[in-house]
């Protein structure tokens, strides 16, 4: 096929270094992908360690696909065509399972577009054959109608069960009976939810189906699967780099935060380990950017012989090595040295609240007074620009917190020299965190708040970014959301309301379609509930796993 | 400042390497060079990169074949350096040393 008919043909082709293509005969077809472009699937992290986890078994062939640019998928429409596979170019409705991966409810449209171009019915009950699986976000409700089986936790952990409940029978109704006896398998459609008035309960529909549903997780980081063959594209991608993951979850307890729940507990892959994966992927890949991945770098116990060691590793063979957002304390006190190594240090802080009370109540420790106190360090280290993290709308945040945002901004400025880029996002009580039942403030008051921020900022030549309103109210309802969701975002998908496509983020979209819908949104968003949606799942791994940072 | 070889070499893009851009294929050929362990010679200065000059480009979707300069800080023979790249190609790329006629 000519895809120099499309923008980005290369997005199509499949031929990446390292992938992998085998014959289909006598193997069971999985298809995994992401509901995003190419250039934001290749990107994650995810889907790499599954596509080569389930390549490593003989009797399995695991390709890729991801949702292709808008004029791809109109061709695809009006040429009554199926969306394919990257590898062998097989139509999605020919394997046997399509796995997703969905990190963002955003795009929870987008897996309807995938799906639909794939000639794969929509609705779980509508399918005969194919399971569609799902994973990597908290609440799964609001996708509960569409999706066969969610797993929950890390797939690392329960792949060997899934295999042996594929293998074991050809038929999707033996499949899905199977993997309801096994931890980490939530199957939507063997349990109901409902609401009661004062807020949901979620029972099982069938005595095999599992409560608590559970969740799998890795125990040991270092024997665990990491891929070794990179998938090196040919052309750009978002993070155009090999990215190794030093720790998984983190031992913080940021009360807003819901990534330490989904991704806890708390571990490690041991700095030996860690540098022989760079080894060996650099070997394969040829990759001349590396980067670290961790929720909270800083923490990792040997953070400063990763450093060291990587470091020397990449200068010899001119790799560009980046770390992930380190706390500021560490950057200019004990990491300094190394760092000052390194060609191009980014420092990104997470400051989430620029007054040190609002920090306080989130329970976010950082030291913004020593950045004043470290010109020098962060001279040497060649840092003119800082990007840092706000939170806008927190609970209890007054007006004169949200000037001190402004005020920070201005004071690193002059005092540091610092050139700050604020990217400052509105406050979602996400489930499963330690703030999920609160009320997410109304529209109007989220507006205010906004002026009040662009007007402490004026003048300051701060390059700020605000996430937009109605695109964080989107996020909201539909990370808070229960099963009546699955109607709005049916809608949303055929009037267009695809994430990545020209127009596809419009409000309209959403808005007439919780209307038709009768959604209640207040309930979403503001009511505080004896149990919500999401609360009959169990992401948090025991607290005593974690380690307390001080 | 390293003495370098220029290796005149050229390469062919073919098949599903057409739908590559020039700056595509400098990175393929990047990567395919650092996999191969020959002794490339990079820029000097605050982001060293290693030196590949193409002689004229190719349209995105166009098969053909471009002429191509590659740089080593050690001499070596041009049919090895073809010989150590090519393994490390993608299918539709094919790399050939450059018999000279190629260039205007
Ligand atoms: S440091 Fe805080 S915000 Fe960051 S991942 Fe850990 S708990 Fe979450």
């Amino acid at each position: 096929m000519d895809y120099s008919q499309f923008q980005h043909p290369q997005r199509y082709v499949g031929n990446e270094w390292n992938a992998i293509r085998k014959s289909h005969t006598g193997k069971i077809p999985i298809c995994i992908g992401y509901p995003h472009l190419y250039e934001i699937g290749m990107s994650n992290v995810g889907l790499r360690i599954i596509y080569g986890m389930l390549n490593q078994y003989r009797d399995i062939v695991c390709e890729r696909v991801f949702l292709p640019g808008h004029d791809y998928a109109h061709y695809l429409k009006t040429q009554r065509k199926k969306l394919c596979s990257l590898e062998t170019k097989l139509p999605l409705d020919q394997f046997q399972v399509i796995g997703l991966n969905l990190n963002s409810e955003l795009n929870y449209p987008n897996v309807l577009e995938l799906l639909s171009l794939g000639n794969i019915p929509l609705f779980s009950r509508e399918r005969k054959d194919i399971i569609v699986t799902g994973g990597g976000i908290a609440n799964p409700e609001p996708l509960a109608g569409f999706i066969d089986v969610f797993f929950m936790g890390e797939f690392e952990a329960g792949a060997e069960d899934f295999l042996r409940t594929l293998r074991a029978s050809p038929r999707k109704q033996d499949r899905l009976r199977a993997l309801a006896e096994l931890p980490g398998f939530y199957i939507p459609q063997h349990y109901s939810s409902v609401f009661t008035g004062t807020g949901y309960r979620t029972e099982k529909k069938y005595p095999f189906a599992r409560l608590p549903v559970g969740k799998r997780i890795v125990t040991d980081l270092n024997s665990s699967y990491y891929p070794r063959k990179w998938l090196v594209p040919h052309t750009s991608i978002v993070h155009d780099r090999a990215q190794i993951e030093i720790s998984r979850g983190c031992p913080n307890h940021c009360t807003f935060c819901q990534a330490r729940t989904v991704y806890s507990p708390y571990r490690e892959r041991s700095a030996e380990k860690v540098l022989s994966l760079l080894e060996e992927i650099y070997r394969h890949s040829g990759y001349e950017n590396f980067s670290f991945l961790s929720l909270s770098a800083s923490d990792h116990s040997s953070i400063e012989e990763l450093i060291d060691r990587a470091h020397s590793f990449c200068r010899t063979r001119r790799i560009g090595l980046a770390l992930p957002s380190l706390r500021i304390g560490d950057v200019i006190g004990r990491l300094y040295k190394k760092l000052s190594a390194l060609k191009k240090v980014s420092l990104t802080v997470a400051v989430e609240a620029a007054s040190a009370q609002l920090r306080q109540r989130m329970n976010k420790h950082i030291e913004i007074e020593s950045l004043f106190e470290a010109v020098d360090a962060l001279k040497s280290l060649k840092i003119r620009h800082v990007k840092a993290y706000f939170m806008l709308g927190i609970p209890g945040e007054t007006d004169d917190d949200i000037r001190s945002i402004g005020r920070l901004i201005h004071e690193l400025k002059r005092r540091a020299g610092l050139q700050v880029n604020a990217s400052v996002n509105i406050f979602i009580p996400k489930p499963f965190t330690g703030w999920e039942a609160l009320p997410m403030p109304e529209e109007r008051i989220l507006q205010e708040k906004r002026e009040i921020l662009f007007q402490s900022s004026r003048g300051k030549k701060t390059k700020l970014s605000v996430s937009p309103l109605k695109r964080s109210l989107r996020e909201a309802i539909l990370s808070r959301g229960d099963r009546t969701l699955d109607a709005v975002i049916h809608r949303v998908w055929r009037t267009g309301g695809i994430e990545g496509y020209p127009g596809g983020n419009a409000w309209d979209h959403w808005e007439s379609a919780l209307r038709e819908e009768k959604i209640d949104t207040h309930r979403i968003l503001h009511r505080s509930l004896d149990a919500y949606p999401w609360s009959f799942l169990t992401p948090e791994a025991p607290r005593n796993q974690d380690r307390c940072h001080e | 400042m390293n003495k370098r070889y220029a290796i005149p070499t050229v390469l062919i893009k073919r098949g599903p390497m057409r739908f590559f851009s020039q700056i595509d294929l400098t990175r393929v050929i990047e990567r395919a060079i650092r996999r191969s362990e020959l002794p490339v010679y990079y820029t000097q200065g605050f982001t060293p990169r290693i030196k590949m000059s193409f002689y004229g480009a190719l349209k995105v979707g166009a098969e053909g074949r471009i002429p191509l300069k590659l740089y080593f800080i050690e001499r070596i023979d041009t049919g090895e350096i073809c010989a150590r790249l090519q393994p490390q190609l993608p299918a539709g790329l094919t790399i050939l040393p450059d018999s000279g006629d190629t260039r205007g």
